[in-house]
């Protein structure tokens, strides 16, 4: 009898925190954002800091600059080809990219279709440090990855 | 009198003894046991076995699996396998991955630099892998013996695998977007990224 009981207690708690975290998750769909990694908050905070010493008048990183910075194609000096973000990661950031040269399919860019997406400060940090250099054959400025990782937010 | 009633009874015994040992050896558990014991070395009638005994042959001196798949560290894994495909080290030999892994500033047009303990572990992953050490007959078979003195970077300039691929390459599958590049093996070798190559499991997608 008494081990029942117990157990009918433990199922009210494991009911009680399910409700919680349904509702919590429903909030957050309610705002159509995902929650920002802790990671992804630790860059942006330190990207904002920079950008605000060189300009203090800026009010914040935007996904709409993000957006168009992801689709803009810039042509590649040696190569002659048009490249973008969206040539290997899509159109839509939520569905699964290709590759350009090995054809490889490339997992969901947004954290709202990929959870593990900018979990890691240091991956985060290597793949901007490569693809930029790949995409527009120089280092992003702080700014517009601010403004890239916002956009990948707003899913 | 004695002599021949010893003569008969003797040739009596023989044909008892004769016969009992014919009519055993024609029974049912007899046969059975004898066909099982030829079967072992002349039968081809059962398709399953031969199946077995035609993909012993065929992988003869070696495992149909590159054997550096339970050893791969997980380095390994997310540096080289995610723009591509993470080529099994048997792919290469070692002569070839030295070469590759100090030019990955410009590694086939991507910046695939890493730190240094990375790169070390890669590179010796690599090292204790690479074709030449590799017992499978994928690695001493097609590509060793293919390589020769020369240097590839890429495993599909290997001649022998160049070859027998030239009639895919032919029908321009390489256009579909589901394989786009010759370097996608996954594409067609599904279970290519567990370092199976085997004719049998190629798909070609749509």
């Amino acid at each position: 009898m008494r081990f029942k009981f117990y157990r009918k207690a433990r199922y009210q708690v494991f009911g009680f925190i399910l409700v919680l975290m349904l509702s919590l998750s429903f909030g957050f769909r309610a705002q159509g954002q995902t929650p920002v990694s802790s990671a992804a908050k630790q860059v942006l905070e330190s990207y904002l800091e920079i950008v605000r010493q060189e300009k203090p008048e800026f009010s914040g990183f935007d996904a709409k600059s993000g957006e168009r910075f992801y689709f803009a194609e810039r042509e590649h000096s040696r190569k002659g080809d048009s490249r973008s973000c969206a040539l290997c990661h899509g159109d839509d950031p939520k569905s699964i990219g290709q590759h350009f040269t090995s054809g490889k399919m490339i997992k969901p860019l947004a954290p709202a279709a990929n959870i593990e997406r900018l979990t890691e400060v240091k991956k985060i940090d290597k793949w901007f440090r490569r693809n930029c250099k790949w995409t527009l054959e120089r280092v992003c400025s702080t700014e517009e990855k601010g403004h890239f990782l916002t956009f990948l937010y707003s899913f | 009198m004695k002599n021949k009633l010893i003569y008969i009874l003797l040739s009596a015994s023989i044909l008892f003894a004769s016969s009992v040992g014919i009519i055993l050896a024609s029974g049912d558990d007899e046969r059975s046991r004898k066909g099982s014991w030829l079967s072992s070395w002349f039968d081809d009638d059962d398709d399953d076995e031969h199946g077995e005994k035609k993909r012993v042959k065929n992988n003869r001196g070696g495992s149909p699996v590159l054997a550096s798949i339970s050893a791969a560290p997980p380095e390994f894994i997310a540096e080289c396998g995610s723009c591509h495909m993470a080529y099994q080290p048997e792919l290469l030999p070692a002569s070839s991955w030295g070469v590759i892994m100090a030019g990955l500033d410009n590694h086939f047009g991507e910046d695939a630099t890493s730190d240094l303990q990375t790169h070390q572990q890669i590179l010796s992953h690599l090292n204790r892998f690479s074709a030449e050490k590799s017992t499978s007959r994928l690695s001493r078979r097609t590509i060793m013996r293919s390589v020769g003195n020369r240097v590839y970077l890429r495993i599909s300039d290997i001649p022998k695998i160049r070859h027998e691929h030239e009639e895919e390459f032919s029908k321009s599958l390489l256009k579909r977007k589901s394989i786009r590049s010759i370097s996608n093996c996954e594409a067609c070798h599904i279970p290519a990224p567990q370092g199976e190559y085997d004719e049998d499991y190629v798909r070609i997608p749509r």
